[in-house]
């Protein structure tokens, strides 16, 4: 019986209820974006360097995870060193720097990777770096050059003569595409030893990037290597995410504040439009308990009204946040040093159920005080107010 | 064993510090299938004393049996599940649930008391037809008369087949005709072995019942 009523309750006076589904929705719908938001960010990173094929990153100690200038020395002798732990297969270095790219009298700034051999994580390409540069489509583009062309690759500018300070021709072996490139931004690969050459250092890597064994622990792995190396500072894909979350916390907060902005919007909405009607129907009510129906029966049943609002809305809710979602994350996406691979905005069920599950409670929760107020209803008094007027 | 019983029943309620008295020491009996009519001026106890009769409110003083049971004893719950399946209600303002059809507020107490679906489907058509508003049945109380409304009221009343049926000013918002309807509905309802008792105004109603019991200023006179 309860059901049913509060199915037809919600029926009796169809503009509201459509008005009050609407505010629900919306509420809804962001309450589901900001969900997105929230885990989507660090899901996205996560989807990115869970791409990155190795586990662990090496990098000097005391600089950034993701972005240093400083050289690990000796890196041969470090890498074969890391190498003879039983559950590392291969430890590869790489150089990260900033050059400068020539073809047809201009010349453009690039990230450049110098990468000992393929390394489909960094560079995704049929080319090999060992016969020439890979180049991303925005380096190719601007500077109108194809697989086969010769450019020179150039280090700093010198302050007297504005020309690099070292240069060398290379020939572009192919194009790739380049998972971390921001947007807009130039990338090319190269081999390590061509880098080596153009920098001017011997033996050295920006940072090591370590595969552990299929089914070793990467933690294990990776607080050997802390231990062995106390100058050099390795990061597993969970330290690095971590690491990730921490530069990311306030999204999270944002997420957070704005979630919660939501979710008592909607609580306010059920409850104050569930109190108005429920101070009209008090009479009913009244007259429902004086027919048998029991106390517990009609806090229940006020209850499930707003169980029922949240249920009919959530679907809504998710569809339309979902549809607000694309807007919003290419707006963010469009900010400056946004990685083109990361998504702010990630669908997943987990942040649908989440946001399904915390609707329900927002509803039920709303409903708590009409239904406080039902089920403190004084009978034999609203019996001579209401229905004996 | 009587329906109801009161014995020397008072119910006091506080306003504002002072104590009113709206019953003082009532008692009375009904018996299975009497009808009896409670008259009296405004204000008399009239309502209070149907209230304290159907296990609404409970005396100050005093006790009410309901079928040999004393209702101070049983808890709220009990009394609740004792009007869901032995007493009925009628009001002066019907109170059907306008969102509901005539059919639907008909099944509510019957949907309450776990009535299977064919005996629930049965018993709506045969009390419908009983008030002669089987035509009407998909009707919503806004779309009936008032005559229409209050005998879908009392359907709903008798829903659950109750021994006791108790209508408070039932004819107080019809005119005289259909006041008087309602009266022959009354009497049928007793005639079917069910006990009524009415509080009215209506001289004409009351003059349908038994026995007719006078209320002033909280006493049976």
């Amino acid at each position: 019986m309860v059901a049913f009523l509060a199915l037809r309750s919600l029926r009796r006076s169809p503009t509201r209820t459509l008005l009050l589904l609407s505010g629900i929705t919306l509420s809804g719908s962001l309450l589901f974006d900001m969900t997105m938001l929230g885990s989507g960010l660090v899901e996205s990173f996560s989807g990115v360097l869970g791409r990155l094929g190795y586990e662990i990153r090496v990098v000097p100690r005391g600089t950034l995870p993701l972005s240093s200038t400083l050289l690990i020395p000796n890196a041969s002798r470090i890498t074969a060193a890391l190498a003879t732990h039983p559950d590392v297969a291969w430890v590869s270095p790489i150089i990260a720097t900033q050059l400068y790219v020539e073809a047809g009298g201009k010349r453009l700034s690039a990230v450049a990777y110098g990468i000992p051999s393929r390394l489909p994580a960094l560079v995704r390409t049929e080319a090999d770096v060992r016969e020439g540069i890979v180049i991303n489509p925005s380096l190719a583009r601007e500077l109108r050059i194809r697989a086969g062309d010769r450019v020179r690759l150039g280090t700093r500018l010198s302050p007297s003569t504005l020309a690099p300070q070292a240069t060398v021709e290379v020939r572009v072996a192919g194009f790739g595409e380049f998972p971390f490139d921001l947007r807009g931004q130039r990338t090319l690969a190269s081999s390590l030893r061509t880098l080596e050459e153009l920098l001017g250092t011997r033996d050295s890597a920006s940072f090591l990037a370590v595969k552990v064994r299929e089914g070793e622990d990467p933690e294990a792995v990776r607080a050997w290597m802390n231990r062995s190396f106390p100058e050099l500072e390795a990061l597993s894909i969970p330290a690095l995410l971590q690491a990730v979350r921490r530069q990311l916390r306030y999204f999270d907060h944002f997420s957070v504040i704005l979630s919660g902005v939501s979710l008592v919007v909607a609580t306010l909405l059920v409850g104050t439009v569930l109190t108005l009607q429920l101070g009209e129907r008090l009479g009913e009510l009244a007259v429902l308990r004086t027919l048998g129906v029991q106390r517990t029966r009609l806090v229940l049943l006020v209850l499930l009204e707003g169980f029922v609002l949240a249920a009919t809305s959530a679907p809504l809710a998710l569809g339309i946040g979902l549809a607000l979602s694309e807007p919003l994350d290419a707006i963010l996406r469009a900010m400056p040093g946004v990685p083109q691979d990361v998504r702010f905005f990630v669908p997943s069920s987990a942040a649908a159920l989440r946001t399904v599950l915390l609707l329900l409670a927002t509803g039920t929760l709303g409903a708590a005080y009409p239904a406080w107020v039902a089920g403190s209803l004084e009978l034999a008094t609203t019996l001579h107010r209401e229905v004996q007027g | 064993m009587s329906v109801v019983e009161v014995r020397e029943a008072w119910r006091i309620y506080r306003l504002d510090g002072v104590e009113v008295p709206a019953l003082r020491g009532v008692s009375l009996e009904v018996h299975p299938g009497e009808f009896v009519a409670i008259v009296g001026p405004s204000g008399s106890g009239k309502s209070t004393l149907l209230h304290l009769m159907g296990g609404v409110d409970l005396p100050t003083a005093g006790e009410v049996r309901l079928f040999g049971r004393p209702t101070h004893r049983m808890k709220e719950a009990e009394r609740t599940r004792l009007r869901l399946h032995r007493i009925g209600f009628a009001f002066q303002r019907f109170f059907l649930l306008p969102h509901l059809t005539l059919e639907e507020n008909v099944l509510l107490p019957m949907l309450e008391a776990r009535l299977p679906a064919q005996e629930r489907r049965r018993r709506v058509e045969e009390l419908l037809g009983y008030v002669g508003l089987l035509h009407r049945r998909h009707h919503r109380p806004g779309q009936l008369s008032g005559g229409e409304t209050q005998r879908g009221a009392i359907a709903r009343a008798l829903a659950n087949r109750p021994a006791l049926l108790l209508a408070d000013e039932p004819t107080g918002e019809l005119d005289q005709q259909t006041g008087r309807e309602i009266g022959e509905l009354f009497r049928r309802i007793h005639r079917d072995g069910v006990a009524v008792v009415v509080v009215t105004h209506n001289p004409e109603l009351a003059s349908l019942a038994e026995r007719v019991l006078t209320l002033r200023d909280g006493r049976l006179v």
